[in-house]
C-alpha cells in the first residue's frame, strides 16, 4: 500500500531486480488497485535514493503504473558510471513488460532527462562500446529492450553540461577549498548581480576551462596508476571543490522566470557552493570521465535525443530554479517527429506543496498518451 | 499463513526536525497488532530486510527505516539519528502500537543503545563538535524493550580496529610504512596456510591504528577552525580524503581471533576493498564533524556498550556462533545492567543468519518468543 500525496491509497510492490551484469537495484511500483494498468512508467535518476517520488505519486493518480527504481548507485554519486546505469534502467523495463505492461515509457525528471535519452538512443541503435575509461559495459551487446515514449520533466542535459553550468571558476587551487579569484567569484559583491556580459563571458569561459583542466589532470593520473606497480590500481577518489555557482542563481535576469533566488537545492548559493555534500563533490577518476567531463561522457541529453524515434513530451515548470530554455534545446534536438512541450504553469522544479500544478501535469501526460494508445 | 494475509506499507515518516524518512512496515493484514518493532542501520539504504516478514507473520507490526544518511555515510552525524528512530517510535504509537521494541542489527546495534539510553536519561547535549541535536531536549520517546543481533560495538570502535596504520602520507593512497603493513607477509606467520600474527605485532598495531586516529584529529581540529571562522558565512563542514580504512588483523588471523567467521570481510577481500577508490564501510570520502561523530574514538557517542550498561528496558542479544562478533554478543550481554537481560546463540549462524534456512527460522523464533513473554 502507498498514500499518495493525493491522500488515495494506492497498491504497491517493492521492486528488487537483478541486472544483466549481477547488480541489485529496488524501487517503488505504484499503481490503482482495481485493474492493473497497461502502460508503465518508469521514472528513474541517476543517483537519487528515495522510494517515494512525485512522479510516481501524480502518475498513479491519474491511472498509470508509475515504477520509481533507484539506480545502483542510489544516494551516492561518487563512483556513479552512467553506462552501467543504462543495465538498470534495462531491468526496470523487462520487468513492467513482465508484470503485464504493454507499453512502457520512460519519465526523465531532471538528472533522469539524460538518463533516458542515452537509454532509448542506445536502445534502438547501440553506439557505446565501453565507458570512456574503456570499461565494460558493452552496451552494443547488452539487452536494451526498446520503450515506446519518452517524457522528460525539469530535464537537463547532462551531468557534464550541468556542472559546467554550475562549477565555479574563482578555484585557483584544486586543493583549497577556499582561495578564490576574486575577478571570477560570482559571490564577490563588485561582480554582481547584476553581472555583466562581460563578466558572464569571463566566468562561463573560466568554467568550461576549469572542468578541462580537471579532465586532462584525471587523464594523467589514471597513466600514472597504470604504470604503478601494485595490485590493486583501478582508481582514486578525489574531492572537486565547490561546485554550485552558476549566476543564474543569483541573478534573475539571466533566463527569466518565475523563479525566486537560490537554486533546487536550496536558498543559499553561497552555502551550497561550500556544502560538503554536494552533486559532484565526491568523484573518482573513473567516474569523472563518465559523469562530469565536458569532453568525455556519453550520456548527453542533445545528442542521444537527436537519435531517438519514438514520441517525446518535454514538461517543463516555469518556476523552475534551473535554466527553463532547456527544455527548447531539447525540443530543437530531438529526432523524433512527434515531439511536444508542456509548460507546466508555476512549477517549480519538484512540485513540491503543488499537488494541483502537479495533477495538472500528469493529467496532460495521461491525455498525451492515451491520444498515442498508451 | 500465506504472504497474501502480509499488508506491506511504504510509508513517510517526519522527524521533528524535518526530514522525510522512507519506511517499510508489514503486518498481517487478519490481526490488528498491538506490539510492535522498529528497526534501523545507520546507513543502510534498502527497504527489505530478513526481520521484517517473520515479525509480521507472528502477529507485530514490522517497521523499517531508512536513516537520513542512507546509503552514504560521508556526513553522517550519529545524534541526528536519534532523531529518526524518535520519528520511528512517534509513528508507530500513532499507529495505535502499545508497546515498541528496538531491533539493532549489526550497525543498528550501538543505535540501538544509544537511542534507549538517551530516551531513558538523556545526557547528550550536542554532537562532538557542539551542534545540534541537543538530545536533553529533543523529543525521544521510550522503547519498551532491545533486540540487538550480530551487532557490533560502534562504529567508531570497529573503525579504530580497521584502519590501516601502515598509511604514512593522509594525501597519498599508496604511502606505506612496510612494517605496519598487516598484508606484508614479513609481519606474520604463515602456518600451514593460516596467518598469525605475534602478539607483539598486535599491540603495536593497535597502538599505530590509534595514533593515525589521533594524528587526523589534531589536523582535523585545525580545519574546523578554518570552518568556524567562516560560519557566519554559511560554511559548517568540509570533506576530506580518509584512504585506506579496511586492515583489521582479524579479517587474516583466525588463530589469535577465535570467532567463527572465515577469514575475509563481510564485504569481499580486505586487500581489495583496502585499496579501493569507491565507499567503503567508512570513507574514502567523509567530512570534518562527521569524523568526530561517527568515526573517531575519542569522541564518538554512540558507544554500544558505554550506553547499554545505562538502559533499564529489558535486553535480547541474539548472536550467529559464525558471525565475527561472537564474543561481541557476550559483550553487550555482560555490558548490561538491566535486571531483564537475555543472551542467546544460534549455533553456526553467519552475518546475517543466511547460513541456513534453519538458522534465521531460529534467530526469530528466538525473538518473537521473547516479544510474547515481555508482552508485546
Amino acid at each position: 500500500m502507498y498514500r499518495n500525496v493525493f491522500e488515495t491509497e494506492m497498491e504497491s510492490e517493492l521492486v528488487s531486480l537483478k541486472t544483466q551484469d549481477g547488480a541489485r537495484v529496488h524501487g517503488t511500483l505504484v499503481w490503482r488497485g482495481d485493474k492493473r494498468p497497461t502502460t508503465g512508467v518508469l521514472s528513474m535518476h541517476p543517483a537519487s535514493h528515495g522510494f517515494r517520488h512525485f512522479s510516481i505519486e501524480g502518475l498513479s493518480e491519474v491511472g498509470l503504473a508509475g515504477l520509481r527504481l533507484r539506480s545502483r548507485f542510489a544516494g551516492d554519486d561518487s563512483a556513479l558510471i552512467m553506462e552501467e546505469i543504462m543495465l538498470d534502467i534495462a531491468a526496470g523495463v523487462k520487468f513492467l513488460h513482465e508484470w503485464g505492461c504493454k507499453k512502457v515509457v520512460l519519465f526523465g525528471h531532471s538528472g533522469g532527462g539524460p538518463l533516458m535519452s542515452f537509454y532509448q538512443s542506445q536502445a534502438e541503435s547501440p553506439t557505446v562500446k565501453s565507458t570512456p575509461a574503456g570499461d565494460p559495459p558493452d552496451l552494443t551487446t547488452a539487452a536494451l529492450p526498446p520503450v515506446d515514449a519518452i517524457i522528460t520533466s525539469g530535464a537537463h542535459l547532462g551531468r557534464h553540461r550541468s556542472l559546467a553550468e554550475r562549477i565555479d571558476p574563482s578555484v585557483i587551487d584544486e586543493n583549497d577549498a577556499f582561495a578564490a579569484d576574486a575577478d571570477l567569484d560570482m559571490f564577490n559583491p563588485k561582480n554582481g548581480p547584476p553581472y555583466s556580459q562581460e563578466f558572464l563571458s569571463r566566468y562561463r569561459d573560466g568554467q568550461v576551462a576549469r572542468v578541462e583542466k580537471i579532465t586532462t589532470w584525471v587523464g594523467t593520473k589514471l597513466e600514472e596508476l597504470k604504470k604503478k606497480n601494485h595490485p590493486v590500481t583501478g582508481d582514486v577518489p578525489f574531492i572537486v571543490w565547490r561546485t554550485e555557482a552558476d549566476p543564474l542563481y543569483l541573478d534573475l535576469s539571466i533566463e527569466p522566470n518565475l523563479r525566486s533566488r537560490g537554486n533546487n537545492r536550496g536558498d543559499d548559493a553561497f552555502a551550497l557552493n561550500y556544502a560538503p555534500k554536494a552533486q559532484g563533490r565526491f568523484t573518482s577518476l573513473r567516474s569523472w570521465l563518465s559523469q562530469w567531463g565536458s569532453s568525455t561522457s556519453n550520456a548527453d541529453t542533445l545528442r542521444h535525443i537527436a537519435r531517438v524515434s519514438v514520441p517525446l513530451l518535454i514538461t517543463q515548470g516555469t518556476a523552475d530554479r534551473s535554466p527553463m530554455s532547456r527544455a527548447k534545446r531539447i525540443f530543437e534536438a530531438a529526432g523524433t517527429k512527434d515531439k511536444t512541450i508542456y509548460y507546466a504553469e508555476g512549477a517549480t522544479h519538484y512540485y513540491r506543496g503543488q499537488r494541483d500544478i502537479l495533477l495538472k501535469t500528469c493529467q496532460h501526460i495521461f491525455e498525451w498518451l492515451k491520444a498515442r494508445g498508451m | 499463513m500465506t504472504d497474501k494475509e502480509l499488508h506491506q506499507e511504504i510509508v513517510a515518516v517526519r522527524t521533528q526536525d524535518g526530514q522525510t524518512l522512507d519506511g517499510l512496515i508489514v503486518w498481517n493484514s487478519q490481526s490488528r497488532p498491538r506490539g510492535a518493532t522498529l528497526s534501523m542501520h545507520p546507513d543502510g539504504s534498502g527497504l527489505k530486510h530478513f526481520e521484517l516478514e517473520p515479525l509480521a507473520r507472528a502477529g507485530f507490526m514490522a517497521l523499517r527505516l531508512k536513516s537520513r544518511f542512507a546509503g552514504n555515510n560521508a556526513t553522517m552525524i550519529m545524534e541526528e539519528i536519534m532523531l529518526d528512530l524518535a520519528g520511528g517510535v512517534k509513528f508507530l504509537r500513532e499507529r495505535g502500537c502499545e508497546r515498541v521494541a528496538l531491533f539493532g542489527h549489526s550497525g543498528g546495534g550501538p543505535l540501538m543503545a544509544f537511542y534507549q539510553s538517551q530516551a531513558e536519561n538523556p545526557t547528550v547535549s550536542s554532537t562532538p563538535t557542539g551542534d545540534p541535536p541537543d538530545l536533553t531536549r529533543a523529543m525521544l520517546p521510550k522503547a519498551d524493550g532491545i533486540i540487538i543481533t550480530n551487532s557490533h560495538l560502534g562504529r567508531h570502535v570497529e573503525f579504530t580496529q580497521r584502519i590501516d596504520p601502515s598509511v604514512t602520507d593522509e594525501s597519498d593512497p599508496y604511502s606505506m610504512d612496510p612494517s605496519l603493513d598487516m598484508y606484508n607477509p614479513a609481519n606474520y606467520e604463515n602456518r600451514n596456510g593460516q596467518v598469525v600474527y605475534s602478539p607483539a605485532f598486535l599491540e603495536k598495531y593497535r597502538q599505530a591504528q590509534k595514533a593515525r586516529c589521533d594524528r587526523i584529529s589534531d589536523w582535523a581540529r585545525v580545519q574546523l577552525q578554518r570552518v568556524k571562522e567562516r560560519a557566519h558565512k554559511g560554511i559548517h563542514d568540509l570533506p576530506f580524503l580518509l584512504y585506506r580504512t579496511m586492515a583489521n588483523p582479524r579479517f587474516l588471523d583466525r588463530v589469535n581471533f577465535k570467532s567463527g567467521m572465515r577469514t575475509g570481510t563481510l564485504w569481499g577481500d580486505p586487500y581489495q576493498l583496502n585499496y579501493t577508490a569507491h565507499r567503503g564501510r567508512e570513507g574514502p570520502f567523509v567530512t570534518l564533524k562527521s569524523w568526530f561523530s561517527h568515526l573517531y574514538y575519542g569522541t564518538a557517542n554512540a558507544d554500544t556498550l558505554r550506553h547499554i550498561a545505562l538502559v533499564k528496558a529489558p535486553l535480547l542479544v541474539v548472536g550467529g556462533t559464525a558471525d565475527y562478533g561472537g564474543d561481541i554478543s557476550e559483550s553487550v550481554y555482560q555490558a548490561a545492567t538491566t535486571a531483564d537481560k537475555k543472551l542467546k546463540y544460534v549455533e553456526g549462524a553467519s552475518h546475517w543468519f543466511e547460513s541456513g534456512p534453519e538458522h534465521l527460522k531460529q534467530a526469530m523464533e528466538i525473538t518473537t518468543d521473547w516479544l510474547r513473554e515481555k508482552g508485546f
